[in-house]
């Protein structure tokens, strides 16, 4: 139930010379709960070809260093889109319409763009991406009026793999032999253990490591380019007849997600504390990989 | 719902001098089904700002007087709701959209809106709403074209208030101090119940006991439909040898004017025992109607 507040349009015009116009551009956003046309170019000539365009109106979202406001955009203008409040989540329509100068094939300056892409966000964060990745002619000719088609917004995936579970004794005596470990991850909405309860009755006191596979895979939408908090959790428990020793340990790895992909590997340390002089450490080895794509 | 017979537009120009226009107004309604524009003011001028301008296409929709003709929007004409029909319940979208006069920003005349009420109606007495409130600018420099969001149509709220029982002697005897009460009322559908085997001793030959329970119903559609509705009242006097029973149903009108009334009414149950035992068991209720344009 929150209201559209920002708003950015990208698009290029094509290599072709006469690709730009100084005709009137308008972009419309409606559905269900209402919406309007916020005119694009009132003081932004759109008048070079093979040009790349990134229009903003309100307070946009993903903002980037390209970003041009658009005239009364902003402080309750006219463009403003928090003027005449909209539900981003009841928007189901988005198209780019350009005028004819005096509604005259004479006077038709045409429009073609590389595709365009409008980027919607609320009040409370939420993003919307509506794309059309073709050549867009506006023109008497062929049409003033193009809608673009829903994408998934821009999104941050993030691939946590448990690789190894890894003992060392880390006082003058391991801890014990007979252990149970588990390890969950993901992120504070989307959280799974990997690895459950897993019994595992070591031969030696020392230095030992068992391989794991176990990957969990989660989406965060958002811009990119801002970090996400990958939550972690390690559990160990070495099974003493006079007394249990058990230790949880939580650990937030935090990634930038950035296009393209980036691989990290870490380890979460559990430092089990036994009888007297008996300590083991219990290391969970895994590999982050996040990519964000919009 | 039936196809769209009426439209009724409510709007009112903004304050600013330059909020009226000579431009052309269109109003546009669509959906899974297909739809259509009207031309709205045909000879109908928006060209005062701060006024209130009241129209309808078709014919008049919820019976509301005052209102102005759009051009050629009756039999059959070129703007009647009727001559392209479109189902009223397939309808998504409502907007509203400025020509400019040649497309140049120069000769440009911008429209201003505060507030913009459009009203459907079907041949089947279905209504739907949508509105918009706020600075509604259509002008080349911020767009032309507002879309409406639905919001709620008018709508009658009846409220059926059981307010208390009374009990009084019929015969030489009552019929009786060991009392069970059940109370229900709405529409023949979806009955409300207020009261379920209410269990009550009283041993004087006159009481009344005070309950005020309420229950509602929602009737989208023009004001001044009457809704029917019904009320059940049974009353039992626990006798060892046979209960003594009195029930009745009774069919009630809400007349669902605009505005409220209110009409007060009772149900009245002779429950009869042996020989000279009677009693009266009265039920006390309130319908309440309030339906708001």
């Amino acid at each position: 139930m929150a209201n559209l507040k920002g708003i950015r349009v990208s698009f290029e015009t094509s290599a072709k010379w006469w690709s730009p116009t100084a005709d009137a551009l308008f972009l419309g956003v409606y559905g269900p709960g209402g919406g309007r046309e916020f005119r694009l170019n009132g003081d932004i000539p759109i008048n070079q070809p093979d040009k790349a365009f990134s229009l903003v109106l309100g307070d946009p979202c993903c903002p980037t260093p390209n970003d041009v406001p658009v005239q009364y955009s902003t402080g309750m203008g006219d463009n403003d889109p928090l003027l005449n409040p909209v539900e981003l989540d009841r928007i189901d329509h988005v198209y780019v319409r350009k005028e004819t100068a005096d509604s005259t094939s004479a006077n038709d300056d045409v429009l073609a763009l590389q595709g365009a892409n409008v980027l919607l966000c609320d009040t409370e964060g939420r993003l919307g991406l509506w794309r059309r990745d073709a050549l867009l002619n506006f023109s008497d000719e062929a049409g003033l009026q193009q809608w673009l088609g829903q994408i998934d917004p821009p999104t941050c995936h993030i691939s946590i793999r448990l690789t190894r579970v890894r003992h060392q004794p880390s006082g003058a005596h391991s801890a014990g032999r007979n252990w149970i470990f588990s390890f969950s991850a993901g992120s504070n909405d989307d959280y799974e253990q990997l690895l459950p309860p897993y019994s595992y009755g070591a031969s030696t006191y020392k230095d030992w490591d068992l391989a794991f596979d176990r990957t969990k895979h989660i989406a965060v939408v958002g811009c990119c380019g801002h970090p996400q908090t990958v939550v972690l959790h390690g559990y160990a428990y070495e099974r003493d007849w006079w007394s249990p020793d058990e230790t949880s340990m939580d650990q937030y790895h935090v990634v930038a997600c950035e296009k393209g992909t980036v691989s990290q590997s870490g380890s979460l340390d559990v430092v089990v504390q036994g009888w007297q002089n008996h300590q083991s450490t219990i290391s969970f080895d895994y590999d982050l990989s996040c990519s964000c794509g919009d | 719902m039936g196809n769209i017979k009426g439209i009724r537009i409510d709007l009112r120009t903004g304050t600013q001098s330059w909020a009226a226009t000579g431009d052309k107004i269109f109003l546009g309604i669509h959906g899974t089904a297909g739809g259509r524009e009207f031309r709205l003011d045909g000879s109908l001028k928006l060209n005062q700002a701060n006024q209130d301008h009241r129209m309808v296409l078709g014919v008049t929709c919820c019976d509301t007087p005052g209102y102005q003709q759009v051009q050629y929007s009756t039999a059959l004409g070129d703007n009647d709701p009727l001559l392209s029909p479109l189902d009223l319940a397939s309808v998504r979208y409502v907007y509203v959209r400025k020509e400019t006069a040649d497309s140049t920003s120069t000769n440009d005349d911008v429209l201003v809106l505060n507030n913009i009420s459009v009203l459907l109606c079907d041949a089947d007495g279905g209504v739907r709403r949508f509105a918009k409130r706020g600075k509604i600018n259509f002008s080349d420099e911020v767009g032309l074209q507002h879309w409406l969001a639905e919001v709620d149509p008018p709508t009658c709220q009846v409220t059926i208030v059981l307010k208390r029982i009374r009990h009084e002697k019929a015969a030489k005897h009552t019929a009786g101090n060991s009392w069970a009460f059940t109370f229900s009322a709405g529409p023949p559908d979806n009955h409300a119940s207020y009261l379920n085997n209410y269990n009550l001793k009283e041993k004087k030959d006159s009481w009344d006991k005070e309950f005020n329970r309420t229950a509602s119903w929602k009737y989208p559609g023009c004001c001044g439909h009457a809704q029917t509705l019904s009320i059940y009242g049974k009353a039992v006097e626990d006798d060892i040898g046979h209960d003594d029973v009195g029930e009745w149903t009774r069919e009630i009108t809400a007349p669902c004017h605009s505005g409220t009334s209110t009409e007060s009414a009772e149900l009245q149950l002779s429950v009869k025992g042996i020989k000279n035992h009677e009693s009266l068991i009265t039920f006390e209720y309130d319908v309440i109607s309030t339906c708001l344009d």
